[in-house]
Parts: structure tokens; sequence; C-alpha cells
């Protein structure tokens, strides 16, 4: 079961072969070519931002909760050369016998967008307004989706970086280990990872979801939630790597460098990991999806992040529902920026492995 | 055997991680639902009747001497031998993951070559963008949205395994075709991600192969492309799907756990959930066991189908 | 596991054909290999009886099964399976449409393999029932029953030829065997507590089969209430002892334990074990994913023609713990009649599935009087905190920090009403206009949101300084942090909710306020062992006699874990009670000796009074939620109104449920 399919023997001689440049400027040269990679490699930078920024890109604060504008549906932007952009405002009836609120426009009002919009505690909004403008709706509470979305962004798509680094790291070092040294060290690592891949997955995340102490901040469950993500998914990156040491462990230069007496770590160090790291990045490109994704699960088994933070998984937990389904249906956009990122990255991690293997066109 | 036995000491202490044990979480179970819990009377005569105040390592003991001879022990919850529990759902666990492992594969080969052939067409794109798609959409997410509009638009209720008409009835023909009307929702719910990816695999074999020398003899040879692709290509493209066959089955059965969760289907995941939930351990350690027996076996299959296909492996 | 499987000799073939032909056998043994699955799931089959030839309408005093099968000589006539004295079931209820015909299948679903909802609706067979209404008790098994003057003997007369389902008498025989059984050191249960009084256990006497006589060591005038609350004691003290007795050790060398005994006892599990109920169990399949019951022929109640009940055949009942799934099954119209198991969340979608189901949603009343309350740890672990905590102002400035209407809005959809924490309006303590005047003023104690208020009464305690996050200081320089308990296992409950929006006030108020959602069960230790600060919980409660501990500090719950323990175990362990608290306990002691209802009722609200005047002990949120009914159109009998909430009057089997009809086939 541990093969892997040992495509082709890269190696830095062959980059230098073809003239001045490096490894990594032909890789990017070769990057640069793939459409898609490039408009994906845009898109993340462009999430990534939009996350880091949240505070100033979104209109509103993720929490703020609005009494009587619960379940408002989307809000459709206009424009006009008086007003500039501008949202209707809401009308709304309290439906007699369930009391939900049902909101229409009311079209004697006018809201216009204000770009730096200025709100009553002094923070600066890109984009805001004083009346209510909701272009993704609100949730249950009246807060806005399109805030929770950026704010979320933050939680997901830092959650897939970061673990993505740990599992990435763990599962390097260990799978390097276990390529280089073979022999026993090398059938414990695989044993345990046997282990791991034979362990549903269900059981492994309640268990370490239930392990995290009382007391701990969001932040703190945040980081919790992480660990446990790529305890779980180190297994497998390991194996990968440990295909690529296992290649370059019979390679001439290594062999050369053995015979001339270097030192174990000499060689993991300088000509091993060198050797294998753009494998890696792209690896752990083609792993992160897997991470936003397994947050939505954990969420979704109520063992994710918790409020009042949020993230991808807890929106869509909380759409989880026939009702949100049939008469909140905006609810569930969070499903499209899951969609796009994980798709973006699933591009750029196919662009990198086509533009990291020489071999490749 | 030693992989299961190291799985089954780690299964018993992680399912008693956290605090408290089945009783504390029937009282509040009790409490969330209905405000009240006072139909538990005499809770602490019940701990003692289950040997929950024993230690650890001797309950672990107490159960895994059974459990190698087909006692698996009582589940607290269900109050009954968890022999008599799992059996049934194991079944249906097996055939949703056996009916997605077909759909996968059915859907995924003929679309791989396919986008293989056509590559880089409006067609290959179309389909590269569609597995993307696919192997990004959340799998509870998509089983509750196609089970509400399946109900919403069609008007088909199609939750659970059977309609209420056949529901606890014998096995008849009718029942027969019932259950596969259910089925169709959970199969692809769970073989839609693992279609995605190997279908993306196909189609990087095939055209790994499809640029290989002994392909372009074979074009030189004057032979049809049709002939070339399918007698030659595929063939060799095929053989490294086998392989995965083993490694994507965790996958499809936690997939398969999501799904039948979100649909109240009677498989091994929501009693897993719930037993790990109520810390009813007999029940969650009997299940973690047997679902990683199966991952086993599973892998164990792959390995033969995959020496099977592959003579070259049978001289490594 | 590794290539060692794989080196066997495969024939060459496999290597020279496509590979496609390969894989398409390994497609077809797959496809064999589900349809033998499929198959050895098993097959029986169970002919429908054809019972035309015997009246179905209101003229049949039976049902026509049974009409049948007593033509046949297989059943006793039914005046040989009625009492002398049948139960006649009361019909004074709105939404009562009169006397039905036999026949139908009901189809419902339960939300646990315990089959708690179904209990609740017809597992509820008692000595001495609770009317309807709650107001009182009624008959059940006994005909009557009466004490002695001080209180000390209880004699209970029973209904004469009450039979089992397989026929055999029902007598008073079987209590005693049950409270001998309590006494059988290998059997796990013990006496239960109501039968104690200063620790000394009754004692039961069975001068003939139809007269049971309770001995107590005082007087003990709750004990009617206790033989008729919940689903759980009468299900505990009716055991069919001839049948039972086989699984005895005493009686059969074949058990050493009672184990199995135990195991044959369970009611709702054993088709074997025979019943009270108006209907027995057939099937239990699959851990309880599918149930199914039949009439019994034996039950011992009419309707008011003389007419044996139930009305309806067969229950088909399925194991449905998602609650999505539920809400699909109702929409689809798959379900006949639903008491319990549906969210007020989803009472727009229901209401607009209506028309296409074929069924209507009915309010009944939940009682509840906080959901939830905001629990208040009278004996916090910290011993600073304590002390803040017990101060009266600090607990009225949480309670002025809470947004009610904030909470009933965003949580509820403004479908309850925000008001202080309470037990239940309906309760019969509160019955006359005096109680109802004293409850409302119990219902808008300190529930005001007033965040001045609250800061002024943190101000004046002296909780002034601030650190640099503006959060008030303790007395020891560390920040006052609040660190709430929400029991919750999805998101978007309403617990989540209101606690957002709590917090949101007390961090106006000056105070850190966290939220922790416990793993597993440590969310119930942390409040029985009294770890927690702030913690939530539903609360509603229509009889204090025999469960007080939302008023009265009894039991190691709610806002009072540690003196509950106390008062638990006599002193022994816990924390013993001071100020208000004693004199609440103190009350609670005068109930259970006073003889006169009235009075008891009395002392019911004099605590009250405690609560208002040294209080808030527990704060509220929003209560009094309706609870939904989902009914069929073509399913009959069910009130309009009712009281679906506390377990302890068992709503709904108290309007006999075994009168419902089915008016189609």
């Amino acid at each position: 079961m541990n093969k892997t399919q040992s495509t082709t023997d890269p190696s830095i001689e062959t980059a230098a072969e073809i003239g001045q440049l490096s490894y990594r400027q032909l890789i990017w040269q070769r990057f640069q070519k793939n459409r898609m990679g490039v408009i994906s490699g845009a898109v993340l930078i462009l999430f990534y931002a939009l996350a880091i920024g949240a505070d100033f890109f979104a209109p509103y604060h993720y929490n703020e909760i609005n009494m009587r504008l619960r379940h408002v549906p989307p809000q459709r932007l206009h424009f006009s050369f008086k007003d500039g952009f501008y949202v209707y405002g809401l009308k709304s009836v309290r439906n007699p016998e369930s009391l939900e609120l049902e909101f229409t426009r009311d079209m004697t009002q006018r809201h216009p967008v204000e770009f730096f919009f200025k709100d009553t505690d002094g923070k600066r909004h890109f984009f805001s307004s004083a009346g209510p403008m909701f272009l993704l709706g609100t949730d249950r509470m009246g807060r806005d989706l399109l805030s929770r979305i950026m704010y979320g962004a933050r939680v997901s798509m830092t959650l897939g970086l970061v673990g993505v680094f740990l599992s990435i790291i763990l599962g390097s070092v260990l799978g390097t280990i276990s390529g280089y040294w073979g022999g026993w060290v090398d059938n414990l690592i695989q044993r345990v990872i046997e282990i791991l891949s034979a362990f549903p997955d269900i059981p492994l995340w309640m268990a370490l979801g239930a392990a995290l102490p009382p007391g701990w901040s969001s932040i703190q469950i945040y980081f919790g939630i992480t660990v446990i993500l790529s305890i779980i998914r180190w297994g497998g990156l390991a194996r990968q790597v440990r295909g690529k040491v296992l290649a370059y462990r019979e390679s001439d230069f290594v062999m050369a460098a053995r015979a001339a007496g270097a030192g174990h770590w000499h060689i993991i160090t300088k000509h091993l990991m060198p050797g294998c790291y753009s494998h890696i990045i792209v690896i752990a490109t083609l792993a992160i999806p897997g991470m936003i994704l397994g947050e939505t699960a954990l969420s979704f088994l109520g063992l994710g992040i918790r409020p009042p933070m949020t993230s991808w998984g807890v929106l869509l937990e909380e759409a989880q529902r026939v009702t949100v389904l049939l008469h909140y249906p905006w609810l569930i956009f969070p499903a499209v920026p899951v969609l796009v990122v994980v798709i973006a990255f699933n591009f750029l991690g196919d662009a990198l492995r086509d533009a990291a293997d020489p071999y490749s066109d | 055997m030693p992989t299961l036995l190291a799985i089954s000491i780690i299964s018993f202490i992680i399912i008693q991680l956290p605090q408290g044990d089945y009783l504390d979480r029937e009282i509040q179970r009790l409490e969330e639902e209905f405000g009240d819990s006072s139909s538990l009377a005499q809770v602490e005569e019940l701990r003692e009747r289950y040997g929950l105040n024993e230690p650890l390592w001797k309950r672990y003991l107490i159960w895994i001497s059974g459990f190698v001879r087909g006692n698996f022990g009582e589940s607290f919850e269900y109050k009954r031998e968890v022999n008599e529990l799992i059996w049934d759902r194991i079944a249906f666990t097996l055939l949703i993951s056996i009916g997605s492992l077909i759909f996968t594969y059915v859907v995924a080969i003929p679309l791989g070559i396919y986008s293989a052939t056509h590559q880089y067409q409006w067609s290959d794109h179309f389909l590269t963008f569609l597995s993307f798609v696919g192997m990004s959409i959340p799998a509870f997410l998509l089983a509750l949205s196609l089970m509400v509009f399946a109900f919403d638009i069609f008007g088909v209720p199609l939750f659970g395994l059977f309609s209420a008409y056949y529901e606890g009835a014998p096995w008849t023909w009718g029942k027969l075709n019932d259950l596969i009307k259910h089925l169709w929702i959970p199969v692809i719910v769970v073989g839609i991600n693992g279609t995605a990816s190997l279908m993306r695999i196909m189609r990087g074999n095939l055209l790994d192969v499809l640029g290989q020398p002994f392909v372009q003899t074979a074009r030189a040879k004057g032979l049809k492309e049709t002939v070339v692709v399918a007698k030659h290509a595929v063939r060799i493209a095929i053989n490294p799907l086998i392989s995965i066959l083993g490694m994507s089955l965790p996958g499809i059965l936690s997939g398969s756990a999501i799904v039948s969760i979100v649909l109240g289907l009677p498989t091994v995941g929501p009693i897993l959930l719930n037993s790990l939930l109520n810390e009813d351990i007999y029940l969650a350690g009997t299940l973690i066991m047997m679902l990683s027996l199966l991952l086993v076996i599973g892998n164990l299959l792959a390995d033969i189908a995959l020496a099977w296909v592959d003579p070259r492996i049978r001289y490594e | 596991m590794h290539k060692t499987s794989a080196e066997k000799k495969l024939p060459v073939s496999s290597h020279q054909f496509p590979v496609r032909k390969t894989l398409f056998w390994l497609l077809v043994t797959r496809y064999l290999l589900l349809m033998l699955l499929i198959f050895t799931v098993g097959c029986s089959g169970s002919p429908l009886e054809d019972t035309s030839d015997f009246p179905r309408g209101l003229e049949a005093k039976e049902a026509p099964m049974w009409a049948k099968q007593v033509a046949a000589g297989e059943l006793p006539p039914l005046s040989e399976r009625l009492p002398e004295n049948p139960l006649v079931a009361k019909t004074d209820f709105d939404g009562y449409e009169g006397p039905g015909p036999y026949g139908g299948t009901w189809h419902r679903f339960h939300t646990h393999p315990d089959l708690g909802t179904w209990k609740m609706t017809a597992g509820y067979a008692p000595l001495i029932r609770w009317k309807f209404d709650a107001s009182g008790l009624e008959p059940g098994l006994a005909e009557s029953w009466e004490f002695n003057e001080d209180g000390s003997i209880l004699t209970l007369h029973l209904r004469k030829g009450v039979k089992w389902s397989d026929g055999h008498p029902y007598t008073s025989a079987s209590f005693a065997y049950y409270y001998k059984l309590c006494f059988d050191e290998r059997y796990k249960y013990s006496p239960p507590v109501w039968c104690k009084v200063n620790g000394i256990p009754m004692e039961v006497e069975t001068p003939d089969d139809y007269t049971i006589v309770m001995k107590f060591a005082g007087p003990n005038w709750l004990v009617p209430l206790w033989l008729a609350t919940g689903f759980w004691w009468c299900n505990q003290y009716n055991i069919p002892e001839h049948h039972m007795r086989q699984f005895h050790p005493d009686g059969n060398p074949e058990y050493v334990d009672f184990i199995q005994f135990e195991k044959e006892n369970i009611p709702h599990q054993n088709p074997e074990r025979p019943t009270l109920w108006p209907w027995r169990l057939t099937k239990y399949e699959k851990g309880g994913f599918w149930v199914e019951l039949e009439r019994n022929p034996y039950y011992y109640v009419v309707d008011t023609l003389g007419r044996q009940l139930p009305y309806i055949d067969r229950i088909k009942t399925s194991l449905v713990p998602e609650p999505q799934v539920r809400v699909l099954k109702i929409l689809a119209g798959e379900i006949d009649c639903q008491y319990r198991g549906m969210e007020l969340r989803d009472l727009a979608l229901y209401l607009k599935g209506q028309e296409k189901g074929d069924y209507k949603v009915r309010r009944w009343k939940s009682t509840a009087g906080a959901q939830p309350a905001i629990l208040i740890n009278w004996t916090a672990p910290d011993p600073v905190l304590r002390q803040i905590i017990r101060d009266q102002r600090f607990r009225k400035a949480l309670a002025y920090g809470i947004d009610r209407e904030k909470c009933n809005e965003i949580a509820w959809r403004g479908l309850l009403e925000p008001q202080a924490a309470t037990v239940s309006q309906e309760g019969w303590h509160f019955a006359d206009e005096d109680g109802q005047t004293l409850f409302e003023a119990w219902k808008r104690a300190d529930a005001d949101f007033d965040i001045a208020a609250g800061n002024r009464l943190l101000d004046e305690m002296g909780l002034t300084e601030r650190d640099k996050d503006g959060y008030r200081l303790r007395p020891d320089g560390e920040p006052i942090e609040m660190l709430m308990d929400v029991p919750s296992s999805n998101l978007n409950s309403q617990e989540n909710d209101i606690g957002l929006i709590i917090r949101d006030g007390w961090e106006q108020l000056g105070l850190k306020t966290l939220l922790y959602t416990p793993p597993g069960a440590e969310l119930s230790l942390r409040r029985t062992l009294g770890k927690f600060t702030i913690s939530m919980h539903g609360e509603a409660e229509m009889d204090l006699f025999t469960y007080p501990d939302w008023v009265f500090p009894t039991l190691p719950k709610y806002w009072h874990p540690k003196v509950g323990k106390w008062y638990e175990t006599g002193g022994e362990k816990g924390e013993p009670p001071t100020g208000p608290l004693k004199k609440l306990l103190d009350l609670y002691d005068e109930i259970k000796r006073e003889p006169d209802l009235k009075k008891r009722h009395q002392y019911v609200r004099d605590a009250v009074q405690i609560h208002i005047d040294e209080g808030p002990f527990h704060l509220g949120s929003a209560a009094r939620s309706p609870s939904l009914l989902v009914v069929a159109n073509h399913f009959h009998n069910v009130p309009n109104d009712g009281i679906l909430g506390p377990w302890a009057i068992v709503t709904p089997a108290t309007h006999y449920p075994e009168q419902c009809w089915i008016s189609k086939e």
C-alpha cells in the first residue's frame, strides 16, 4: 500500500543546465504561463486581503445584532448619478400567525452607500450605510451576512494555512526521517500512520475536541482545532514526503555526498530538504482545501469554532435547517466562498505542480 | 493484528476521555430535551449495575476479552446487547459505501477518459471545473439540500432508507424497489467527492500514458485513435486507480457517516456519533473496531486486486 | 497486509485481456454481493386479518379484530376482559368530537430509543392519575384511596377485574412484589424516595387482592401525588409478577443475579412482558429504530358509551433522532399525530405546509417560566465571587442587565413573553385570584432591562474600581469574571443566542462575561457538583410538592447545588443553608407535614414571596412558549388546548389519547 507513484526524478542540475535561470525563477516563469493558476493566485490574495482587513472591509461588525431586522433578504444595490450607489429602505410586516417578520422594499426611502464610512464608534469602513444595507441579507439575529462571511474568512482561511503548516512540519520531518533512515524507524512511523489512517475520523475528532480544556478563549480554541486538524492530516503528507525522499535517497548527488563523508544532518538539510521543498509546497497547497472543508465538518458535528467567533463552518452549520433552506435560502451563501477558495487552491496547486515538474510539457 | 490491538486500546481510552460517564450524559440529555431528568431515578444504583465505578483498565479487559469471543458487551443507551444492534447497520453502511464506490468508478472513469481525450477543449475545462466543485462541496450541505429540494420541488419524500409504508415491513420486491429509490441520494452525496478527485486522477494518468512512446508507436502503426486509447492507454492508466481504492475507503466511510446523520439513515454513523456523545462505551468501542476492521480488510482487498490486475507488483 | 498475500499465481489471462474486463468482473461481483446482502437481511410475512364481517361503527362494543377472535373462541368475551367497574375516559376538554369507530394505524415518531415521548402519551397506567388540567388527582387503577387521621396510613382500593394484556388478573400482589424487590440486596434499586419518612421506609400490607395498605413512620400526605406523578413511577411499581417470576433468581435456578430480570422487565422493549398500557408492544426492532404496538385486548378503560378503548388498532413509530428529518416527515404528511419533538423555530414552516401535508398545527402551553433560566450559583466555587453573588444588589444588577425583549425577539421570534424566571403559572398552587396576583408580581420582579440602574447598584456595592479594559474589579483586585455555561449541541440554539445577548448586557455593566460550552457530560457535572458560576436551564414545574427544587433548595440542582446536596443527604454532605435558603427549606418541611391542601398551597406562595423579596436567585429571559402539536386532519379527539411541558403531570396521557380515532382507512 505504501507505493507512491515515483514519477520522475527532478533535480536541481537540470534547471542549471537550461541557463542562467535559477530553479526558482524557472518555476515562476512556467507558473506564469498557466492562466488558471495565476487567476487563482490572484483570487486567493484578494480573499486573504479581505479576511485580514475584515475590520475595514466589512460594512458592519460581525456580531452586531439587529433585533427587528432578522432574516432580511439580500438587498439589491442600485445606482443613480444623483445618489451614487444606494439601497431602498425596508418595510416589515409581522405575520399574524407565526409572528415572523416579512420584509418588502420601501421605494420611498433610499439609503446611499458611503465609502470610507465612519461608524458611531468612529471606526472607518470601506463602505457602509447609515440605513440598513444588507447586500447578502441577515441571519436569525439580524447580523449582516456579508460582514460575517468576511470575518469568518479570517478564521477559516488562516486555519487552513496554519493547520497545513503544522502538518507539513510534522509530516515532512517524520517523512524525511522515515524515508532517509528506513529500517525500524521507518517501520515504526509507518505503523503509526497506518493506525491513524485505519482509525475512523469522527471518534478521533470528537475525542480530541472534548479534550480541549474548559475556560479556553475563542482564540485558544481556534488554535486547538487547528492542532486537531493537523494531527489528523499529517499522516498522508508524511507518506508523500517519504516517497519523495526515498526517490532522492538513491540519487547520484546524495550518494556522492554520502561518499564524501557528509553527516546525516548535513545530507538531510543541505541535499534532501531543498530537493523536496518545491514538492512540499505543492502538497501543502493541495492540502489546504482539505483543512478548510475539515473545519466545516467539525463545525457540523458541533466540535468546531464556537460563537461569538465565527467561521465559514459555523455559518454553514447555522444554515443546516430545513426552515433555512426553504425560507431563508440566502443563508447558504457562505458555501460560495468556500467553493471559490477551495477551487482556487486546487487550480493553484495544479499549476504549481506543473511548474515544479520540469519533465511535463 | 497489532494495528487492531493498538486501535482497540486507543479508542477505548479516547472514548472515555471526556468527563463524566453515560449516566451524567443521560441526565443532561433528558434535561436538554424535556427540561427534566426526574424520570431517571436512582442514578447511583444504575452506575454500579453498569460497572461504571470500575477502573478503566478493568473495563477494557472485560470488554476486549469478550470482544474476541464475539460478545461485545451491552449498550447502556439501548439497553440491549451490542451484538443485536450493529449488524443491520453495518450491512446498510456497506451497502451505501459499496454503492458509492461503484458510482464513483462508473462515473469517474468514463468522464476522466473523455476529459483526457478532449484535453484543453471547453468540455474538458467544464468537466475540470465541475470536478473541482464536486470536491469542494461539504457533504452535509449537499445531503440536506438535495433532500429538501427533492421534497420541495418534486414532492418526493426521500429521507431515511424506506418510505413510511415499507418501514418495518418484511422484505418484498416492493420494499427492495423502495430501498433502491431511496438509496440514490446517499450514494451520490457520499460518492461525489471521491468521483471528482478520481476523475482528475484518471485524466492525469491517461494523459501521462498517452504521451508515452508505446502509444505513439501504436498510433504510428495506423491504429485508430479510439482503439489506441481503449486498448492500450486506458488499461495502463487504470492500474493506479485500483491502488487508490484502498485509500478512498476511509473517506467513503466517514462521508457516509456524516451523510447518514443528516439524512437519518440507519447506518453505523449516527449511532457511533451518538454513542460517543453519550459515552456508551461498549457500543462506541465495538463500532470503532468494526469500522477499523472494514478499513483494514478494504486495504487488503485493494492490495489483492492491484496484484491481480498488475502482475508487475508480484515481482517487486 | 503486504505483498505476500498477492504472490499467489494468478491466471496469466488477467494480464492479456483488457483491464476493463477485469474491472467489469470486479463490479459484477460487487453487485452480486450487494444483492446477497439485501436478501440475507431476512424475510417474514404476516397476513392481514379480514375482519369485515364484524361491526366497526359506533354500535360495536369492541374492536372487530377482537370480535373475530372471540367468535373463534381464541379470546374470552368482552365482559370477561373488562373490569367490573371500568374506568371511563374523561371527555371534558375542548376539542372532544365524540366517540369514534374502531380501526386504523397511528403513524408517529419517537426521538430516543427509550420511547419517552410515547410513554408520556400512552405508557401511563398509575394507581392514581393526574387530571388533564393538572388541577388535582382522579382514580386510575385504584378506584379510591384514603388516609387515616394523621396521614401515616394510606389505603388504596383497586378496581376489581383489571387484567394484564395476557389476561392474567392485576391485583395488589403486583405492588407487594415490587416493594419486596426493592429490599433485595441483589436487585440494584432501592425503595423510592417518597416511601420514606425520616429515613424509615414504609410497610406494605395487602389484606386482599384489591387492597393495598401503606404504613409510614409519620405523616406522608404527598404519597398520592407521587403515585400519580410521571410515567416512570407507575412503570416501576406495576410489575407483572406472574410473568416476571420466571426470571427471579429465587424462583429459577438458571439465574444467579437480576441482570436477565431487569432486561425482561423493560416495558417499552419487551413484547413478551404483559402490560397495562392501552396498546401492547408487538415489535421492538433494531434497538428501537422501528416499533409497533397493537391494542391491548384487556385494556381497562372504556368510552362514555361503555365501548372498550383504544379505538385505534395499531401504532407504528420510528426513531427519528435528527430534527431536520422530523421536520420533513411532518411536512410530507407522514405523521398522524405528534405531541412532542417539534421546534418552535420551525413554526412558520409547519404553518405553511399545513395544506400540502393535510395536517393542522396546534399550540398548547409549555407553561415554562424561563427559557432558559439563568442560574446564579449560590455556592459558587470562588469564595470572593460567592460573597459578591450573595449580595442581593449584585443579583439584581445582573437581572437588570438582561434585555429580555431582545431575547424574546431574537431567540424566539417574539412568540414568548419577556419576564423574570418563575415556575409554571398554570400550576395548581396559584389557581385563585390571590395566587395569580402574587404570580404576576413574581413575573415582574426585577424584570426590567435597565443598565443605568444595574450600574448604580454595582457602584453602591463599592465595586467601582475598574481595570484598563473597563471591567469592574473585585475587592481582591481581580476582574469580576462571569463564566457562563451554555448548554448547546448546536450553534444556533436559543441558549447560544440568549447567551450572546446577555453577554452584551453584562459587558455594559462592566462585568467580564465569557461563554463556555462544556463538552460531553461536563455541563451537567458542573451543575450538580456546583462547579459553575453562571449556567442555564429551562424552567417549568407544575407541582412543587413533588418536584420543589426550583423554589426550594432540596436537591443538588439548579441555583443551589451544594445546599441541595446538604438537604438531600440529611446534612452529611454539601453546605448548610443560610439566610433565605434556610427559610425556604423550613417551609418545605412544613409542606410535608401539612394535611390541609389549601395550607400547603399557601406555604408555596410564602416561598414565592421570599423569592420576590430576597431574590432573584435565578434570572429570567423569555417564557411561556407554545408547545407545538401536529394533528392530521383525519385524526380526532385531540384537545385544542392543553399543557405540554413538565413531565410530572404526564400530558398528553391524561387526556386519554386511547380515545383518539382516525376517519380514514
